[in-house]
């Protein structure tokens, strides 16, 4: 039971994501005398985003005799700083690091990546962790993952960009399989037990007659389709009080 | 609608009040629901049990020689089984459809229905398992004294580590 509790509060344990500010510009701005969140998880968390080797872009600041709110504090000099140097005109976006990890607490509550997104993991109880570099120079994009079920491109996503392979947990998958643009937004990458390959979103019924007079009724479905079909085969089962389970399977 | 009604009213006075959501509430079964949006879906009693949807693994059944119970199928072994005894109360998350949910809140009297209600999901920062099936304990034990307590893993199976006393 301690493993539940400890899983539905892992989407606030930050000290388990800071691997994900890699490349992001991030400002820590604390008051020393907060009597509402003292100013030790701050110092915390600082100690972690420099450990865990992502503090080239983070910047932490401390602000004397002040605590958890007051008016102006929205408006230091140095928010108003770090706004112009990430907002101002001719501000350039950080690039998407070459090589980064992405640490998955919860899907539904994480954001995409570089424009990669993972989309479900396999057991909710543990992280998702994704880790990936772009070889340039061999046109090859490589993706270990843990606990991950589906990840997808973004439309925006300028990882696929140039790139031949992906090579996602020693798998290989053409790049030219995912589409570009708008069609993307239909195309994931499933893995189902240890391989990976490309799902659409599509459903094709077949019925079918053998010799001997049985019928068959097959349905197929793509990814975004089967959480649905396997709670209807699971109720037909239930109901019908089936001894084996259906066999249902994703179409080649 | 027993107490089902003074329960939706202070979670629709919660949700405005924390979130800033805006809730329509309607008798159950008499009103078809909006196609917009997700539900919570408040009943008391053993005769007002949810509508849960197809191939869902927690079920209310009847056996031939027992009452009506709550069952939540575990991975790997056989179901969990609760019968309705007078402090049974559920909180669970299902799937609507078109990325959809619905909060689940039963219990089998008033004060289990408060109890399960009072696990409703307002605050942020504060954790919640997708599956609680409270009782009377909880109210001198805290946490440690749910009946089962678990999350669903990306199909609705329940995951391996749920706990079902």
């Amino acid at each position: 039971m301690a493993i539940n509790l400890e899983s539905s509060l892992k989407d606030f344990r930050h000290e388990l994501l800071v691997k994900n500010f890699k490349g992001i510009p991030v400002l820590q701005q604390h008051g020393d005398a907060d009597d509402n969140v003292p100013v030790y998880h701050a110092r915390r968390l600082r100690q972690l985003i420099c450990q865990a080797g992502v503090a080239s872009s983070a910047s932490y600041v401390e602000l004397p005799g002040k605590g958890h709110w007051y008016e102006g504090v929205m408006s230091t000099k140095q928010l108003k700083d770090f706004y112009h140097r990430c907002l101002a005109d001719g501000a350039q976006l950080p690039m998407t690091p070459q090589s980064f990890e992405f640490v998955v607490a919860s899907p539904s509550d994480t954001g995409p990546r570089g424009g990669l997104s993972v989309d479900k993991i396999f057991d909710p109880i543990q992280l998702g962790r994704l880790e990936l570099k772009c070889v340039r120079a061999l046109r090859k994009l490589q993706i270990e993952t843990s606990n991950i079920r589906r990840i997808s491109f973004l439309e925006t996503s300028h990882l696929l960009e140039d790139m031949e392979i992906i090579l996602l947990d020693g798998e290989e998958i053409k790049a030219d399989e995912i589409p570009e643009g708008e069609l993307r937004q239909d195309f994931y990458l499933v893995k189902d037990g240890y391989s990976w390959s490309v799902s659409e979103h599509f459903l094709c019924i077949d019925v079918s007659f053998t010799c001997s007079g049985e019928s068959r009724l097959s349905i197929y479905a793509g990814e975004t389709l089967q959480t649905e079909l396997r709670l209807i085969t699971r109720d037909i089962a239930h109901k019908w009080k089936i001894q084996h389970p259906l066999r249902y399977g994703r179409s080649s | 609608m027993d107490g089902a009604l003074d329960t939706a009213v202070e979670v629709s006075r919660n949700l405005c009040q924390y979130l800033g959501a805006d809730s329509h509430i309607f008798e159950y079964g008499v009103r078809k629901p909006l196609s917009a949006g997700n539900l919570i879906t408040i009943l008391c009693g053993m005769e007002k049990i949810p509508d849960f949807p197809r191939g869902y693994p927690i079920r209310f059944f009847t056996p031939k020689t027992h009452r009506t119970g709550l069952q939540i199928d575990r991975y790997d072994v056989d179901p969990a089984a609760y019968p309705l005894h007078h402090d049974l109360g559920l909180i669970c998350i299902c799937p609507l459809g078109s990325d959809r949910f619905e909060l689940i809140i039963w219990g089998v009297d008033g004060d289990s229905l408060r109890r399960a209600a009072r696990l409703i999901p307002l605050l942020p920062g504060v954790g919640q398992a997708d599956f609680i099936v409270v009782g009377r304990q909880m109210a001198v034990h805290g946490a440690s004294g749910v009946q089962a307590m678990g999350c669903f893993d990306y199909c609705w199976n329940t995951a391996p580590a749920s706990f079902c006393r």
